[in-house]
Formats: structure tokens, C-alpha cells, sequence
């Protein structure tokens, strides 16, 4: 008898594995592991979450076209049921630009507030630090080598609104382009330095606690026989709905 | 018999008129740039002295930062306005003065501004960079970071006698270490007792330590999880771990048995106070928003619960997290809009004692 490739739709929805995002938070980081996790908790699934320019700190253009590219990349490649980003000048989550709440931190930063909102704020183009002056590129007419790519800045700071914490790359950093939400960010030319899509390594873990359902598939064929068995898979309408 | 009064009225009428036109294209502009003269005799830090405050703003030019306004005043004198260049910075307030820096990408020039007074000394120019400096426990003497003007390598963390005498140096460059990445921001603090300096080499989320006591040998702190400074009290090193955002731990660390202790999981901005008893405490936002406050021991045995900020109000943290500072008495904490001092200073912020929990405004207990 053969049996179905699929098996009689059973949806025995599996609750929310939040004690798994909880697990990473305390179990160390190995190179190459998903993501480690903030503490501080998730947002819902599939939340949206809106955001508006800070009043009298508003970005220049160019860095505002930045961010809500950013917005789009981070809703387009979460491949997971994590929160989605979008603009509407009546949000209560300000975005600056300006040093803010970044305190002696370099780039960029944020503040996440789980489940109400989030803030982030950008350096200036052209502040000096020890080591140069910050360049961003879409703030140049021709991007030079050593400038810095908003948008890939913006979206490793959606990141971590969502959750992710540093990725821990191996010693070589071969795996540097797994994961946008980075330490150290890549200036161009250098390998990286303008990712517009989430690595598998942030996405990982932005799947941590999305609802699955089981479906009975066949894993395999082996001497002719067809091996079957259970697996989870995010639940379809949840993810045709967020498409 | 009407042209001759309007030969006789007519430039009178012209010159009000003129007078009135350029009144009224004046009347909106910003005040041009107070140019401090300068004081006389030599700088004298008064300990004794609160009140005074600056803020650092930036200056744009189509979203380029150009340059840095400096406002600074004290509770019972109006606020002056400088202009900075673009690597600037500004440091204290330390018995009533405001030292400044700003680079014109051909020297380095520090300014001690008497705030009160309405003056300022120039007490150095360097062709090295000088990145940020801070006025010594001793008054008498400033200590600077470095950087070489055309490399940006690290030159190290100098002392200056304000009497003009020789720089010397007080810590060699920082090496390179793959695990901090370039350097970011030098942050050079004292600890709250005045007996050690401290000096952070930050990169782009974490930072290594450098701690010069008054005497005795200096302390190194190498730990990439460790971020950005609160505090150092007695031998215990207060920080955020090496987070890009809030909220972060606080954890703080024996810098001599190596005890590390967590403060905190989740805090916001945060400063060192004191209690009724004089005892040290780490005062920390318990939320990113700023809402709410919880104080901690050094060592991370005692958790006090503090009333939350003033409403509309949030914490006004060091200067790199506020872009200002006001000197005030080691048992309050100020509070200001968006956790900042109004950029008129006093106005709007309050002073509450850790203590009593009573907020008050800045401008009636400060004089």
C-alpha cells in the first residue's frame, strides 16, 4: 500500500517554544551557533511594529531612505514569523540621528522595550573618533572605501530590536556573512559590508518560538522502501498571512 | 510748502525705517557666538563650587556634523553659547570650570572656561590631536588622550600641570587587540573617591580598562564582555556589558580578586549615588524607557527600590550619555527632559535626593 506523500492534516499546533530563546540565553555561544539571544523577551509573532522620525532629530534623507530599506529587507528575509517594521509618523518609537542613547558605543544603537516599542538612533556623518571620521555612504555622492552602509547598519539594529544578539563567528571569521547582526561591522569593500538580508544565523534564531505544526512526510528512500515520519513546519496560513 | 517737510522728514523717516528693517531680520537669528575673554591669574579649581552645567549639541550642515554648539552656565547666571569644531569635546564641570577641546585639523587647543566668571584660560595648543581630557583629582593638572594628526595611532594618556610645565606621560598607547577592534572613544573618568584615574579604550561596543592610582601600579582590565564605564568605587569597577543598545547588564568586577558580580540583567542609563549613610549605590533605569529606578550595591547584594523619575523626566546619566553635565552633591541625582539638561540648563531639570526621594528644582538648590 502506498501511502500518501502527505498524511491525513493533523494540526496539533505546538505551543510557543519560548523556553528555547531562553535556553540560548543562558547555554554559552558556540562560533557558528544561531544568534544568541537578548534577554528582555520577544515581540509577538508577526507583530507590526511602526516607527517615525525623532522630532528635531530627524535623519537626512538619504539615511531615512536607508532605514525604511532596511525595514523592508528586515520583513522581507526574517523567513520566520518574527516582527515586521514599517513607517507611519504617528508611531510612538522614534528613530534619530545624533548621538542619543548610544552612549561611547560607535555606530548606531537602540533600546527595545518588549511588548510596546523600540528607539534607535544613528551617528552623524562626519563625527570624529579616535581612530577617523565616520563616513556614511549613502551620505556621499560617490561612496568611498571605509565608508560604512546604512542600510546594512539599520538592518542589523532591527535585529536586535527583534532579538538577536552579536553572532559569534569562527576565529577566522569565514562565516562573517551568516549573520548581519555583528560586533564589528565592515566598512566597504570589505566582505559583508553591505548585506541587505538577514543571515541563516539570525534567521535561526528569529524562527525560535514560531508556531509549528507537525506534518508526517517522507524523509527518505532506502532498497525502494519510503521512510516516513513527523516533522514541524511553521504553520502555512500564518506564513501565507505575513507573506 | 509738503515737499519741504518731506525734505526735512524724509532721511529721518528713511534711517527709522532702516533701523526697523534690520531689527526686525535680526530678532529671529540665533545670538553669534560667545568669544570668552580672557581670565586672569591662573585657573583655580574650586571644589566647593555647584550649579554649574554645559551641553553639547551638534552643529549640521545637510546632515553632516560640522561642528558642536557648547552651552554652558550655572543655575544663577544665563547660558553662553560656543561654537566647537567638529573634533571637539567638553569635560567637567570641575569646581566651576568647563574644559574644553577643539581641533582645527591643524592644532588642538584647551580652553578652561570660568563659567561663573565669564572668562576662560587658554591652557594648551598641540599639534597632536587631543581627543578628550579631564581636569586631574589634584586641580592643578589636566590628563589628555592622544592620537597622531595624520596616522590617528594611539599616542597614550598624558598629564599637564596647569602651570605650563612639560607634559608628561601617564599611559602608553593601547596595543591592538582584534577582540575590541579600533579604538572609538577614550573615556577618561576618576574614580569617586579622586584616588584613580580611569581609562576606557573603547571600541565599537567594548572596551578595555586602565586604572592609574595616585600611587601603586596600574591595573589592566582586558574583558570583551565588558562595555562601557558607570562608575569605580573602591576597588570595584562598575560597567555595562559590551551591548549595542539598552537595555544591558550592569555588572561590576573586583579589580584586584577578580570577583564579578551581576547588578543588573536589564538596565537602562545609570549612575553611582550615595545613600543617607554616605554608602555608595549604582542607581539604574529598570526599564529601556526610563520609567522606572532601582539602586544596587557595588557588590551586588542589596537591591533598593528607588522611586521612578519626575514624570516627563528620566535620569541625566555621565556625558556620554547625556552630552552635559552639572556638578552637584554625590547624594542627588538630576533628572531632565529625554534624560538631558535643558539646553538653558537649569530650567526643567530637577535635583532629587537619593535619600528622600524629594525632587526639587535645579535652580533653587544649586546657588
Amino acid at each position: 500500500m502506498k501511502l500518501s506523500r502527505y498524511a491525513p492534516r493533523r494540526r496539533p499546533r505546538v505551543a510557543v517554544v519560548l523556553a528555547l530563546v531562553a535556553a540560548s540565553i543562558t547555554t554559552p555561544v558556540l562560533a557558528h551557533d544561531p544568534d544568541p539571544a537578548l534577554s528582555g523577551g520577544t515581540f509577538g509573532q508577526s507583530q507590526a511594529l511602526e516607527f517615525r522620525w525623532r522630532s528635531g532629530s530627524e535623519p537626512p534623507s538619504a539615511i531615512r531612505t536607508a532605514v525604511l530599506e532596511a525595514a523592508g529587507d528586515s520583513n522581507a528575509t526574517r523567513a520566520s514569523q518574527a516582527a515586521t517594521f514599517g513607517y507611519d509618523s504617528t508611531s510612538s518609537n522614534p528613530i534619530g540621528y545624533g548621538s542619543g542613547t548610544c552612549g561611547v558605543n560607535g555606530l548606531a544603537c537602540f533600546t527595545r522595550t518588549v511588548p510596546t516599542g523600540f528607539t534607535m538612533w544613528f551617528r552623524e556623518h562626519g563625527r570624529v573618533f579616535d581612530w577617523g571620521t565616520l563616513r556614511w555612504c549613502q551620505m556621499q555622492a560617490s561612496p568611498t572605501n571605509g565608508c560604512y552602509d546604512a542600510e546594512t547598519i539599520a538592518l542589523d539594529e532591527f535585529g536586535h530590536i527583534q532579538v538577536l544578539d552579536h553572532h559569534v563567528n569562527y576565529s577566522d571569521q569565514r562565516d562573517y556573512t551568516d549573520a548581519v547582526v555583528q560586533t564589528f561591522s565592515r566598512t566597504r569593500p570589505s566582505a559583508g559590508w553591505n548585506m541587505h538580508t538577514f543571515g541563516r544565523c539570525d534567521t535561526a534564531t528569529l524562527q525560535m518560538g514560531d508556531r509549528v505544526e507537525m506534518t508526517f512526510r517522507k524523509l527518505f528512500t532506502s532498497d525502494e522502501i519510503h521512510n516516513y515520519f513527523w516533522k514541524a513546519r511553521p504553520v502555512r496560513n500564518e506564513m501565507k498571512k505575513d507573506a | 510748502m509738503e515737499t519741504r517737510w518731506f525734505r526735512r522728514l524724509g532721511p529721518g523717516v528713511a534711517a527709522l525705517a532702516a533701523i526697523a528693517a534690520i531689527a526686525s531680520t535680526t530678532a529671529g537669528a540665533p545670538p553669534s557666538p560667545w568669544r570668552p575673554p580672557a581670565c586672569r591669574g591662573e585657573p583655580v579649581v574650586n571644589p566647593d563650587t555647584v550649579g554649574t552645567w554645559y551641553r553639547l549639541d551638534p552643529m549640521l550642515d545637510e546632515g553632516t556634523f560640522v561642528g558642536q554648539r557648547l552651552s554652558v552656565g550655572t543655575t544663577s547666571a544665563s547660558t553662553r553659547r560656543l561654537d566647537l569644531a567638529a573634533e571637539s569635546f567638553a569635560a567637567g564641570p570641575s569646581g566651576g570650570l568647563v574644559l574644553t577641546g577643539s581641533d582645527d585639523a591643524r592644532r588642538s587647543q584647551l580652553s578652561l572656561i570660568d563659567v561663573a566668571g565669564g572668562c576662560a584660560w587658554s591652557v594648551a595648543s598641540s599639534t597632536d590631536v587631543i581627543r578628550n581630557a579631564i581636569v586631574a583629582a589634584d586641580g592643578a593638572s589636566i590628563v589628555e588622550s592622544r592620537v597622531d594628526r595624520r596616522t590617528r595611532a594611539d599616542l597614550g594618556v598624558w598629564r599637564r600641570p596647569l602651570d605650563a610645565g612639560a607634559p608628561v606621560r601617564v599611559l602608553p598607547p593601547i596595543g591592538p587587540d582584534a577582540r575590541f577592534g579600533p579604538t572609538w572613544l577614550t573615556d577618561l573618568a576618576r574614580s569617586d573617591d579622586d584616588t584613580t584615574l580611569v581609562v576606557a579604550s573603547c571600541g565599537e561596543t567594548a572596551c578595555r580598562y586602565r586604572l592609574v592610582p595616585d600611587s601603586g601600579a596600574v591595573v589592566t582590565v582586558t574583558d570583551p564582555s565588558l562595555g562601557s564605564l558607570v562608575g569605580l568605587t573602591g576597588d570595584r569597577l562598575v560597567a555595562r556589558e559590551a551591548c549595542r543598545g539598552l537595555p544591558c547588564p550592569i555588572v561590576s568586577l573586583d579589580v584586584r580578586g577578580g570577583d564579578r558580580a551581576s547588578l543588573a540583567d536589564t538596565a537602562g542609563r545609570a549612575v553611582l549615588g550615595r545613600d543617607a549613610a554616605g554608602r555608595v549605590l549604582i542607581v539604574y533605569e529598570s526599564d529601556p524607557e526610563g520609567s522606572a529606578l532601582r539602586a544596587t550595591t557595588p557588590d551586588g547584594r542589596t537591591t533598593i527600590e528607588v522611586a521612578a523619575p519626575p514624570p516627563g523626566l528620566r535620569l541625566v546619566a555621565d556625558a556620554a550619555w547625556s552630552g552635559g553635565a552639572v556638578e552637584h552633591p554625590s547624594a542627588g541625582l538630576v533628572f531632565g527632559p529625554d534624560g538631558r539638561l535643558p539646553v538653558d540648563g537649569s530650567r526643567g531639570a530637577l535635583l532629587r535626593d537619593v535619600p528622600d526621594g524629594v525632587p526639587v528644582a535645579l535652580d533653587e538648590v544649586l546657588r
